[in-house]
């Protein structure tokens, strides 16, 4: 025999073989894990500089924003003093914030269910390979493409009463008979910058929903259609179950852009009339760069910074918790 | 040979040329990257030469409102590349900042030390301004021109004795009127006072159009000031600290102001969308659908490219107690985080110098300089409306919380009072309500100044002082 190695566990099959009479002994399984080793921590080292800079450019601002919520300071005043949790405990005890919240969750939640709704319903539309689903495709994502300042721009003109093509069209119709000032009455401005940012955003929806009806297998509806599935059983029972998670991503990015959407709603109403359209982003722009009040802006995006961490989280666990039990 | 072998003779000959290229070994790699970046450095460090004009030279970055670059030609363009040709070691970078966005944009640029050199600012801004330590005190420079302006924006562009930035050009909210419309129902001139402006306005609105144009939000409450002082009231008390517009002048002024919506409904329903811009108010007069509105001169520039053939006339305000209107302007500054301000200041005076009248006349603005007024008013006939009421111009409030009562205090309760909320009386008691809350949370420097009857110049007690350090609750 060669050397007298013990053949354990440890050293695996090798080491086996080694206990073989003629057999050279080889030391390749501790090599390879070296290279792997190797790569992955070269692999670590291309990615840590960008990880470096993100880190810095995402983290440090949100860390000055923390630190920020916690002072007086002010955009035009000299100095800035800790004052703890007084701008949270003014902000909480404000009603102001409660209904501007209220306004937040119903401005996410119509459009993130609209935007959802109808880009859904345009991927199931358009997926097929057919030049003319392509060409439409195309087509359905230019809203999506226009410069949100530009399609915030071009609406305000259409809502206009007196110059604008929706009340003119609506009319000639003879549906309305006074011309509505759709960004002008407390009734009507919500709706009417939902629908713009409804418009903007489904595209979105649509192609990551067309993403993920690639990946169900032909066969599976196939299989269905024999079993007599009709189309919207095939729709509710297999389809959707099947696209879960693109849909799961497709909601929070939604809800994300929403609660995020400052040109929209600063384009068109700027928050108004009377914050009927004001959501705590665009009401912390104006707290901060209007009234030059830091701190309370800066309170004012902890605030929402915490709500979508939490929804994000819980969001995730619920998902994931779904997808195991099914 | 088969074709299944000429294609394996193919399928080796792509083998053998891969091998050649494919195993990238760490050593390749990183060389690549490094003579890649290597050439990225030097690529960027002679653009970055190329970019940065020739030793010895200055650039100055100058921030303008949208208006001066907006239409066709602007004359400024064609006056700063003089500048540059007269100053060849001068290079200005124009940046156009819509007049919306200006007062955030340049004091937060200011705070984050990336504010321009020279920028352009509204003069009811420089209280604001001053105690944020955006402007440089051009107290020295100032000086030996002071005399060449009008006394009034000279005295608006200063703050605690310390002059803040150059007049450059000033107005006055007017009376825009419609002469064709005005002639197709039969009336001569425009209405001298409020009941004239309430008879007129009634019998303009007709056919689908409507008498006269007002604003909604921060556009309303603006442009109600004027009202308010021909009232005989006052926006704030003697001493500062509170506000006097809810007083029984201002009552008076402030519903008869709804009741032109309100109660004669001569006023085009899109007002209700026109506190946002100021393109949203003049478009129904532009487009012949209102008969009248009061603005100031900012309107003349965009209703020449929108309607050329527009026939209106500019008259002084409708008066009730007293004549009054409100007076504004733009002024020009050197901010303190400029890295060249004696170049920022030469490049102003030149700006608002005799010779270069010619600029502001492009845009129909009227000189702030007093020995180009007549021949500026000799070029535009039209502007003599504004010429006949200079002398009852107020300025609006110099104080640093203006800004905030006006677009949120008194905003708000226009808006409300507009759209039925609250009754008139109740909406004007809000503002006041709002307004005074601002003003006792100061977030800035306290001060001792006075509220100066004739022109409206507002000062604060030191009060103030205490509550400044306990960070300011605006809601």
């Amino acid at each position: 025999m060669g050397r007298g190695v013990p053949v354990g566990k440890k050293h695996g099959i090798r080491r086996a073989a080694a206990a073989v009479p003629g057999a050279r002994r080889v030391s390749a399984r501790p090599r390879r894990a070296r290279f792997v080793r190797r790569q992955r921590l070269f692999g670590y080292g291309l990615v840590i500089p960008a990880t470096v800079v993100l880190g810095a450019v995402l983290g440090a601002p949100t860390v000055d924003a923390f630190i920020l919520s916690l002072t007086n300071s002010s955009l035009i005043g000299t100095g800035s003093r800790f004052v703890g949790p007084d701008n949270f405990t003014a902000l909480l005890t404000s009603g102001e914030f409660w209904s501007i919240t209220k306004t937040t969750v119903i401005w996410t939640a119509a459009n993130t269910g609209a935007q959802l709704l109808v880009g859904t319903g345009m991927a199931l539309l358009l997926k097929s390979s057919s030049r003319v689903d392509k060409v439409l495709r195309s087509i359905a994502l230019l809203p999506w493409a226009v410069p949100s300042i530009v399609a915030a721009a071009v609406w305000r003109f259409m809502y206009d009463p007196a110059s604008g093509v929706i009340d003119h069209l609506l009319l000639s119709a003879h549906l309305i008979h006074q011309p509505v000032v759709w960004l002008g009455e407390i009734s009507t401005a919500l709706p009417a910058v939902i629908l713009e940012s409804v418009w903007k955003g489904s595209p979105l929806v649509m192609i990551i929903v067309l993403a993920g009806l690639q990946t169900i297998p032909p066969e599976i509806e196939e299989a269905a259609i024999i079993d007599g599935a009709g189309g919207f059983q095939r729709l509710v029972r297999i389809k959707l179950p099947l696209i879960r998670t693109t849909l799961a991503l497709a909601t929070i990015l939604t809800v994300a852009y929403t609660v995020n959407n400052f040109n929209a709603i600063w384009l068109m109403t700027q928050g108004g009339p009377l914050q009927s359209t004001q959501i705590l982003f665009t009401w912390g722009y104006q707290i901060g760069f209007q009234q030059f009040n830091l701190g309370q802006a800066a309170a004012i995006s902890v605030v929402l910074f915490g709500a979508l961490m939490i929804i994000a989280v819980v969001y995730f666990l619920t998902l994931e918790r779904k997808g195991r039990e099914s | 040979m088969t074709e299944e072998s000429t294609e394996y003779c193919r399928d080796s000959e792509a083998e053998s040329s891969l091998r050649v290229f494919a195993p990238i070994s760490r050593r390749n790699f990183l060389k690549q990257t490094a003579i890649t970046g290597a050439a990225m450095a030097g690529g960027l460090a002679t653009a970055s030469c190329s970019s940065r004009p020739s030793s010895g030279s200055t650039t100055l970055n100058f921030w303008v409102i949208s208006p001066f670059t907006t239409i066709s030609n602007p004359p400024l363009l064609k006056a700063i590349s003089q500048y540059q040709q007269e100053n060849r070691h001068v290079k200005i970078v124009l940046n156009s900042v819509s007049a919306d966005n200006m007062l955030d944009k340049i004091i937060a640029a200011v705070r984050a030390g990336q504010g321009p050199d020279v920028a352009s600012v509204d003069s009811a801004w420089i209280a604001e301004l001053a105690a944020a330590k955006v402007l440089k005190d051009i107290s020295g420079e100032f000086a030996s021109v002071k005399s060449e302006f009008f006394p009034g924006p000279v005295e608006a562009a200063a703050h605690h004795g310390a002059q803040y930035a150059v007049p450059w050009y000033t107005n006055n909210v007017a009376l825009f009127w419609n002469k064709r419309m005005f002639r197709e129902v039969g009336i001569s001139g425009p209405p001298g006072t409020w009941s004239e402006l309430v008879t007129t306005g009634n019998k303009l609105t007709r056919n689908g159009k409507y008498g006269f144009m007002m604003g909604s939000g921060g556009n309303g409450a603006f442009l109600w000031l004027p009202f308010l002082w021909q009232a005989g009231g006052n926006v704030l008390s003697p001493d500062g600290k509170t506000v006097a517009f809810g007083g029984p002048a201002g009552l008076k002024a402030w519903e008869f102001y709804a009741s032109l919506p309100l109660n004669y409904h001569m006023v085009p329903p899109s007002y209700l969308a026109a506190g946002v811009t100021w393109e949203s108010y003049f478009t129904p007069f532009i487009n012949e659908q209102a008969a009248m509105m009061t603005i100031g001169d900012w309107a003349i520039a965009p209703m020449k490219q929108g309607n050329p053939s527009l026939d209106y006339g500019i008259a002084p305000l409708p008066s009730d107690v007293q004549r009054a209107t409100v007076m504004g302007g733009y002024t020009l500054g050197v901010t303190t985080t400029s890295h060249q301000p004696s170049a920022a200041w030469d490049f102003i005076q030149w700006l608002t110098a005799k010779p270069q009248e010619w600029i502001l006349e492009g845009y129909s603005r009227i000189p702030a300089r007093q020995d180009v007024a007549g021949t500026t008013f000799g070029h535009m006939p039209l502007e003599q409306g504004f010429l006949e009421q200079a002398g009852y111009g107020r300025p609006q409030p110099n104080i640093p919380q203006w800004y905030t009562i006006l677009s949120t205090s008194m905003a708000n309760a226009w808006d409300a009072t507009i759209r039925r909320v609250v009754s008139p009386e109740q909406g004007l008691k809000q503002a006041v309500a709002a307004a005074n809350k601002v003003l006792a949370n100061a977030v800035t420097i306290a001060d001792t100044w006075v509220e100066s009857g004739s022109l409206g110049l507002a000062r604060m007690g030191t009060a103030q002082e205490k509550k400044a350090g306990k960070g300011g609750n605006v809601w």
